[in-house]
């Protein structure tokens, strides 16, 4: 069997702050193959950007990997130096949409030359393939290929949001990393984006990472997902897993939370509390102060993330996966502080 | 004042800017441009009830919320407070609107002053208004906003707080003034789902227990059926469709509604939602003049659709603007008797 064409390993990720190292990832696990669409959900603050930037060697400057793996089609890459990033990933093997990338377009420069700076960077074509590659990307995001020499200012949010994912596509990369891509849009033009990010794993067998706390869109838009909460990834599998069979206390919890428009009368759960900040390493469940079926165990070492009812696939970190289910129907109104004999 | 009529009522409320004219325009001697922020708006808000008024951004949201506030200068119409207009106010009863319309921001996260504690926060608007008992009124301020026990509260900076404790001390803050009327500016829209649901059902649960009624802006509409009694579509300064919430959500009838429904992504992997098959985006409200604002990309567009389609019953308690929903030629008899405030 071929490598998968990313693999992440037991991630941890800091930052060196004044109080010391903040531990924004976890040990973090997942894969994505090819021509796959895999989500990553969870609330602000999770380590969803952070991962995102790791990917390409992009992490701010107090951000390091204390420990774990990236691997890149069996390569492991998280220890490139900067010329091994810009040569061997990113762009055209790994590309990043990141978060607010709306405001991130150099207001001054014409689209066209943005791009042509790009593939100028990267490869060896000529300044006129550079712009017909552009004008061809133009158009398969549903733009008019004369408007590449237009500055951004020219565009609505929604059309500036599809000038970066053809930017992202430019050098037809096998991942793109999406990090909020449709956040500060309106419903009908982040529909019209995910149209358009629909058709690229149709024609082009590009895979995604699609990062956002819209657990709808993942469920909509992928094959598979994660929800991380607080730097740990919870649960991971098929989006059908995740949906049919949730087994990590947060993921069913964080489903009731989310409203749905086409069932309007459902009751919403709530979550009580806040999701912890983490410091060095970590020893405990990072949902354990949310959780309504926290038991001692929790508290005293990191769950591992494991197969839930033997399917390689489908992971859970919780030690109580195998019997979160049935706690979830006795008491349908759970609330922290549980009746659990905690 | 009869019981029996509104709290507020908004009658054709207009509001239009002048668009900055550039040197040429001036040589040219063009007239300025108008933006047609809020174009005609009316509606009516009961004692208990929560009006939504929903649309894309751009759409006049807060220029409508500012100019019912008097904060602009309204082009047109009228606002009125228990029947009285906002023209005719005197000193006295211009600060008593100022007590009883109380209004809670989208962004929690610059709506607080970061160098106040929270008992400062909720102080000021007592003060301003020279109110009696404050501290008694901060403390139930907070409980209603469920910050309980209210003392541990009482001296934290809104930096030590989360975002939904945020938004609680926001509540707060409007509540302590005992306000008829609260307007609420995208209030959740910032937050974590898993805090959005708290502060929805803290909200509905206010409007139920206190004598409150409320107007909800938002560009959401996936939870303002934990909220709403009755929604506004508002499309381009006007509204388009106006329903009971759940009648909206599952039988739209303005096309702009269905497709601002339909475009809202389901959270179930096994559903099989569509699409959206709308193409372009929300113009500006700029030098439009007759037709039905929403032609460029609707769908059903035909050649009656150049003039502008009234806004008429089609069910009983629903109304839409939309040439597919009346009778042309039976409108045209009656259209003298027809009043020109439609409610
Ligand atoms: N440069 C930094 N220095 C210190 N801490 C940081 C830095 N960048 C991020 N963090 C912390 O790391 C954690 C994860 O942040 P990250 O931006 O990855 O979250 P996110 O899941 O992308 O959130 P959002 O949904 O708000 O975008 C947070 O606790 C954040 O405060
Ligand atoms: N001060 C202003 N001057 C000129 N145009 C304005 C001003 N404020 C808002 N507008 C315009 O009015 C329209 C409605 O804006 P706004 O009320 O902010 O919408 P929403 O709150 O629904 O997003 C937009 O076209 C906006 O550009
Ligand atoms: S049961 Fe324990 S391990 Fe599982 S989610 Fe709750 S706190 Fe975490
Ligand atoms: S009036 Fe005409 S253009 Fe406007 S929404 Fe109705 S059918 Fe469409
Ligand atoms: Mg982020
Ligand atoms: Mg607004």
């Amino acid at each position: 069997m071929s490598a998968p064409l990313l693999e992440v390993e037991d991630l941890t990720i800091q930052y060196s702050t004044s109080e010391g190292p903040v531990t924004a990832v976890s040990n973090a696990s997942f894969t994505v193959d090819r021509s796959e669409y895999f989500g990553l959900v969870g609330e602000s603050g999770c380590g969803k950007s952070t991962i995102a930037k790791a990917l390409v060697g992009g992490l701010d400057d107090n951000g390091y990997v204390e420990s774990g793996t990236i691997s890149l089609r069996g390569t492991e890459i998280q220890d490139f130096s900067e010329r091994e990033w810009n040569e061997e990933v990113r762009w055209d093997d790994i590309s990043l949409i990141p978060q607010s990338s709306m405001n991130s377009l150099d207001p001054l420069g014409r689209m066209s030359d943005q791009a042509v700076e790009i593939a100028q960077t990267h490869t060896d074509m000529t300044r006129e393939e550079a712009l017909d590659r552009f004008r061809e990307l133009f158009e398969i995001v549903g733009l008019q290929p004369e408007r590449i020499d237009e500055y951004p200012h020219q565009f609505s949010g929604g059309m500036s949001q599809r000038v970066i994912i053809a930017l992202a596509l430019y050098l037809d990369p096998d991942l793109i990393i999406a990090d909020e891509p449709t956040t500060a849009l309106d419903v009908i033009m982040q529909d019209q984006v995910f149209r358009h990010l629909d058709q690229l794993r149709d024609e082009f067998d590009t895979s995604m990472i699609l990062i956002t706390h819209d657990i709808s869109l993942v469920f909509e838009s992928c094959d598979s997902m994660a929800v991380m909460h607080a730097g740990q990834i919870a649960e991971t599998g098929s989006v059908f897993d995740l949906y049919d069979e949730p087994r990590h206390p947060y993921s069913i919890l964080l489903q009731e939370s989310f409203p749905d428009v086409s069932d309007p009368e459902r009751e919403l759960g709530t979550i009580d509390g806040t999701p912890p900040q983490l410091f060095g390493d970590v020893s405990e469940c990072s949902f354990a102060d949310r959780c309504p079926w926290a038991v001692e165990e929790c508290t005293a070492s990191e769950p591992p993330l494991e197969p839930i009812d033997g399917n390689p696939d489908h992971r859970g970190a919780c030690f109580r996966r195998d019997e979160v289910h049935e706690l979830y129907e006795r008491d349908r109104t759970p609330s922290p502080a549980g009746g659990d004999g905690a | 004042m009869s019981a029996d009529r509104p709290v507020l009522e908004i009658d054709n409320l207009q509001k239009y800017f002048t668009k900055k004219q550039s040197f040429l325009d001036t040589v040219l001697r063009r007239d300025p441009e108008l933006v047609q922020a809020v174009d005609g708006i009316s509606f009516d808000l009961d004692d208990n009830e929560v009006v939504g008024v929903i649309g894309e951004s751009g759409c006049g949201k807060t220029t409508l919320l500012m100019t019912l506030l008097g904060l602009y200068e309204k082009s047109g119409g009228d606002v009125r407070l228990h029947g009285k207009s906002y023209d005719e106010f005197t000193k006295t009863e211009q600060r008593e609107f100022y007590r009883s319309v109380q209004v809670i921001f989208q962004d929690p996260f610059d709506s607080l002053d970061p160098k106040k504690t929270v008992e400062q926060i909720l102080r000021i608007p007592l003060k301003v208004h020279d109110m009696d008992d404050q501290d008694r009124r901060i403390r139930e301020a907070l409980e209603m906003a469920e910050l309980r026990p209210p003392e541990r509260y009482l001296d934290q900076y809104p930096d030590s707080l989360s975002g939904g404790e945020k938004q609680r001390v926001s509540i707060a803050r409007a509540l302590v003034l005992e306000p008829e009327v609260i307007l609420a500016d995208e209030p959740v829209s910032m937050l974590d789902v898993s805090t959005q649901a708290s502060i929805l059902k803290l909200l509905s649960n206010l409007i139920q227990e206190q004598d409150v009624s409320m107007i909800y802006i938002s560009h959401d509409l996936s939870t303002v059926s934990y909220i709403c009694d009755t929604i506004n579509v508002m499309y381009l300064g006007r509204i388009v469709e106006r329903a009971p919430t759940l009648e909206l959500l599952q039988d739209p009838k303005h096309p702009y509604s269905q497709a601002l429904i339909n475009a809202i992504p389901v959270p179930n992997p096994h559903a099989d939602r569509q699409r959206t098959q709308l193409e372009g985006s929300t113009p500006d409200p700029i030098g439009i003049g007759e037709g039905c604002r929403f032609r460029d990309r609707c769908p059903e567009r035909m050649d009656v659709c150049e003039k502008t389609p009234a806004f008429l019953e089609v069910e009983p308690g629903r109304r839409t603007a939309c040439h597919l929903h009346y009778d042309h030629e039976a409108y045209e008899e009656r259209k003298e008797v027809v009043p020109s405030k439609e409610h």
